[in-house]
């Protein structure tokens, strides 16, 4: 790319001349970077969740007569408030698990193991398999006469088949959640100063002691962004519920996946949508409101707090 | 004509003037350093020349031409900057080639530039390595051959050398006179740090909070420092305070609580009138001591007061002592003798032509402990 | 001192000893956990005795052979790579114009853009699925291709923007203040500093983004009508409707493109970034 030739020297002026245009034009210049991927975001992401507030107050169709009736007949249907109670404890159910097996994970890697990057790279490998895929191994495992039940037996124990119950579906979103929620938690944990807890147990907390108060206080907010990052979208889910979860674990997701795909009632999936995001919502501003950063990079970790 | 002419410049950032109204020149072949504690202004200064600031006011001429204006890739000038900026995806070669690649010179004759530079900072044999490979000395060559090579009508220089150990530091200090020689280039340095600036400059240019204290030779600064900050800044001083009871033109009479002492006209600050408070410095290397039983102490013709010593430094052919003044407080003193023990009683004096006396202002006192070893961070603004 | 403290008081000198042996454990645990799945499924892609039967009674590789002659599954492969490969051009492109604004412009909306790029992490796939039906085919009318690559842009720019941003952040740009300082205007020294500096960032982005819209299901499934099923739908309809012991097969083909996507990721920058929020 040495000096331009003078066949050149014209298209080379040409870009001389836009470059000084855009640096006298610093405004311009924003604009030109940060303006398509906004419009692309607003218009592909942020305009259909409006239309999808909008489609909810219609009546079975879209551009039809405005009406409250998604809402009144979600809201005083008991089958579907039940079905919302039944996500809301099998989703705390499921952050309940990954908080306690992940947070163990994230500190046995980062205070006990000198193969970090190993180790942090078999956790999160599998997350980029297919969703799919990874509840259909679960099928293969969990079935009658599955993978379980056969080692069960080649240990002389009873066959179980767990598939198509609700310790399926909680195994499932554990197994698909798990690597995400590490992130968080890993990231809270490394930007800890270890000086800390020496310094907490040479002042005669033990290690329990000092993992109540130092280690735990001082990760908070990684803790709270993983458990956001597995509560919502288990919240939504439907893939699992359907696949492990059988008929006696439906969660809201599924309904809404019904109204799109075999009973189209678009309005009335769209109400339900919006009841999903009104809690994903509520979440969101609680766990600001505690410190758990999810926006930028004003939160790494819990070495602030 | 002067290589580099800077005149009235001035840079604001929102409320705060980080360099007010400077101006100073640097001749062809001169080596000048701009020295001064953090958030004086020098880094600014500098990187206005360099062109990655548009001063708020003021000129600044290189080989007669303004350069105000122009982006940095169109001045005749390269910096070694303080982090030295080596790309870490180039070779040791294609760093120092890469202002030359800039300019269109063919890839065989960069190569061959390349070599050369390498062997005028030391290198040969380095061209094909990656900068991480190198040490941080080394680094600090590649990033002054990076410079050199292009054969800018003046090098900068960002404190550089502030990230070396002492040795280190010091052996690169020759090797920048020994450069500067051979390649008959024009280098303006800027540091913190008094030492580097004392030892390898022509001239000095001492900044604080923005403006020109002084322009000199290293010698001119010494001995005659144009202020307080000057004397306190270059060098160590004591200072006594003292107030001017009558002065003339040949002389002032100094009360530094000792009686009046006549000091001469020339050791007295411009600014200085009869009855002013007044700080009266003076070098250790003027204090002489003397046995206390041996001496008078009422003379009148020199600063004097009787002591016990604290403590003795052995500085090699010299001795450091501080002694407890019963006038002024603690003076330090670095005599040839090292007769004096620590709690002995001892005669501390100076004669008043050793003396430079400035007005008293509490506010333009360096604080000489904190600016040693802290980069000149809060300078530069992002964008 | 009494019973309960001395109790608490031998529980944390036990927890003290045991710790490096309770964390191993955890780890082995939980590793196994998540890879004993992927190996069944490794495992029973060559199991003869059909769809489902554990353990099998003999090793076969007559499914992978089914597979590869199996043309709706193949279609399936080709069309989630048509619309996988321009999606991730687009939001690479995308994500790096948001890292770069992000990273050197100060302007108003700033932080909306930064929440607008993370958001579609947080907002349950199902939503974002429902809202994108609504208004790419209820209300816009899109071409079903265009619908599913943008949502499939929608889908990754959040997680390629997670791994090229830090690469800028970390990018030191007294490089460029140098580069202009020995004669490269902004143009060459975008090309010949900051670009190469970046570029591993923006690669392992785009092979993550990659992966990530090869394996997409939510959106697509909502968004997409009845044309030509990407490889996630098929295997969907699939495991739905018949199963057959090709899906096996399949799995392992998602496991490889994965495994090898995210290992030169990896290799490209660092994984700790991955954990940056």
């Amino acid at each position: 790319m040495a000096g331009r030739s003078d066949a050149g020297s014209a298209i080379g002026d040409r870009i001389d001349a836009i470059t000084a245009y855009f640096r006298s034009r610093p405004r311009l210049r924003t604009l030109v970077v940060a303006g398509p991927p906004y419009a692309v975001l607003v218009l592909f992401f942020a305009i259909p969740l409006l239309v999808m507030l909008v489609v909810s107050f219609q009546t079975s169709e879209i551009g039809g007569p405005w009406t409250l009736s998604n809402y009144t007949n979600f809201l005083t249907s008991e089958t579907y408030l039940t079905v919302v109670w039944q996500t809301l404890v099998i989703s705390l159910q499921v952050t309940a698990i990954i908080a306690v097996v992940g947070y163990a994970l994230a500190y046995s890697i980062v205070r006990f193991s000198r193969r970090t990057t190993l180790l942090l790279l078999l956790v999160i490998l599998p997350f980029w398999t297919s969703y799919i895929i990874r509840m259909y191994a679960w099928i293969n495992i969990l079935q009658s006469d599955g993978v379980l039940d056969s080692t069960l037996n080649l240990f002389g124990l009873p066959a179980v088949g767990l598939l198509y119950s609700q310790p399926a579906v909680l195994i499932g979103f554990t197994y698909v959640w798990l690597p995400l929620a590490i992130l968080p938690f890993y990231a809270s944990l490394t930007n800890l100063d270890p000086d800390l807890i020496e310094a907490s147990k040479d002042l005669g907390a033990g290690p329990i002691r000092t993992f109540t108060s130092v280690t735990l206080p001082m990760t908070k907010n990684g803790v709270i962004t993983g458990l956001i990052l597995t509560f919502i979208p288990t919240f939504g889910s439907f893939i699992t519920p359907r696949l492990l979860g059988g008929t006696n674990n439906i969660m809201i997701g599924m309904v809404i996946e019904n109204q799109f795909k075999s009973a189209f009632n678009w309005p009335f999936g769209a109400a339900i949508g919006m009841v999903i995001s009104v809690v994903v919502v509520a979440l969101l501003i609680l766990a600001t409101r505690f410190g758990g950063g999810l926006f930028g990079q004003r939160s790494q970790g819990g070495a602030e707090a | 004509m002067s290589l580099l002419h800077v005149s009235g410049l001035t840079k604001e950032f929102g409320d705060l003037v980080a360099v007010d109204d400077v101006d100073f020149d640097v001749e062809d072949g001169e080596f000048v350093s701009i020295l001064g504690p953090s958030g004086s202004g020098k880094s600014t200064v500098l990187r206005m020349v360099a062109g990655f600031e548009e001063p708020t006011a003021g000129t600044i001429a290189l080989e007669g031409e303004e350069i105000v204006g122009k982006p940095p890739f169109e001045r005749d000038v390269n910096m070694v900057f303080q982090d030295l900026a080596l790309f870490p995806h180039l070779t040791v070669a294609e760093n120092i080639g890469y202002g030359l690649k800039q300019q269109g010179v063919p890839k065989a004759e960069r190569r061959e530039r390349s070599e050369r530079m390498l062997e005028m900072v030391r290198l040969e044999g380095y061209g094909d390595r990656t900068p991480a490979e190198l040490s941080g000395g080394e680094q600090q060559r590649v990033a002054l051959a990076r410079a050199l090579v292009n054969e800018p009508a003046l090098v900068l220089f960002d404190e550089p050398l502030s990230s070396l150990d002492r040795k280190l530091r010091q052996h690169m200090q020759t090797e920048l006179q020994r450069i500067q020689t051979e390649t008959d280039t024009t280098f303006l340095y800027v540091t913190h740090d008094q030492e580097v600036a004392l030892a390898v400059s022509d001239r000095l240019i001492v900044l604080n909070d923005g403006g020109t204290q002084q322009i000199g030779t290293v010698e001119d600064l010494y001995e005659d420092p144009a202020s307080r900050f000057v004397a306190d800044f270059i060098g160590d001083v004591n200072t006594v305070t003292g107030r001017v009871t009558d002065l003339d033109d040949d002389r002032a009479l100094i009360d530094a609580g000792t009686g009046e002492i006549p000091v001469p006209r020339t050791a007295i600050a411009a600014d200085v009138a009869a009855g002013d408070d007044v700080d009266v410095c003076v070098r250790p290397y003027q204090v002489s001591l003397r046995d206390a039983a041996t001496t008078e102490t009422d003379a009148t013709d020199a600063f004097a007061s009787t002591g016990t010593v604290l403590s003795r430094s052995y500085q090699g052919s010299d001795s450091l002592y501080d002694v407890d003044t019963d006038a002024w407080g603690t003076v330090s003193a670095e005599v040839r003798e090292d007769a004096f023990r620590n709690g002995e009683d001892v005669t501390v004096t100076w004669a008043p032509e050793h003396v430079h006396v400035y007005r008293r202002d509490d506010e333009d006192r360096p604080d000489g402990g904190e600016t040693e070893d802290r980069p000149d961070g809060g300078e530069t603004e992002d964008e | 001192m009494s019973a309960l403290s001395s109790l608490s008081a031998a529980v944390e000198r036990t927890v003290h000893t045991h710790a490096a042996r309770m964390a191993t454990a955890v780890i082995a645990l939980v590793i196994a956990f998540l890879w004993i799945p992927i190996a069944v499924l490794v495992f029973m892609s060559f199991a003869a005795g059909g769809v489902l039967s554990f353990p099998p009674e003999q090793l076969t590789l007559e499914w992978y052979r089914v597979f590869l002659t199996n043309d709706a599954a193949i279609d399936a492969i080709v069309t989630t790579i048509t619309i996988s490969v321009p999606a991730t051009i687009i939001t690479v492109t995308l994500s790096t114009m948001i890292a770069y604004a992000i990273d050197r412009y100060v302007f108003p909306g700033r932080d909306w853009l930064q929440m607008l790029a993370t958001l579609p992490i947080i907002v349950p796939l199902v939503v974002t699925g429902v809202a994108m039906v609504l208004f790419f085919n209820g209300t816009l009318g899109l071409p079903e291709y265009v619908s599913v690559v943008v949502a499939h842009v929608i889908r990754t720019i959040p997680f390629a923007t997670l791994v090229i941003l830090p690469t800028f952040l970390t990018f030191d740009r007294r490089l460029e203040e140098a580069s202009k300082d020995l004669g490269a205007d902004e143009l060459r020294t975008f090309w010949q500093v900051t670009l190469p500096n970046i570029f591993p960032g923006i690669v392992a982005g785009g092979l993550l983004a990659f992966t990530l819209s090869f394996n997409e299901f939510v959106y697509t499934y909502f968004v997409k009508g009845s044309g030509d099923p990407t490889l996630p739908v098929y295997i969907w309809n699939q495991i739905r409707y018949n199963v057959t012991p090709e899906v096996n097969v399949i799995s392992v083909v998602f496991l490889v493109v994965a495994v090898t996507m995210v290992l030169v990721a990896v290799s490209l920058t660092r994984v700790d970034l991955l954990t940056r929020q």
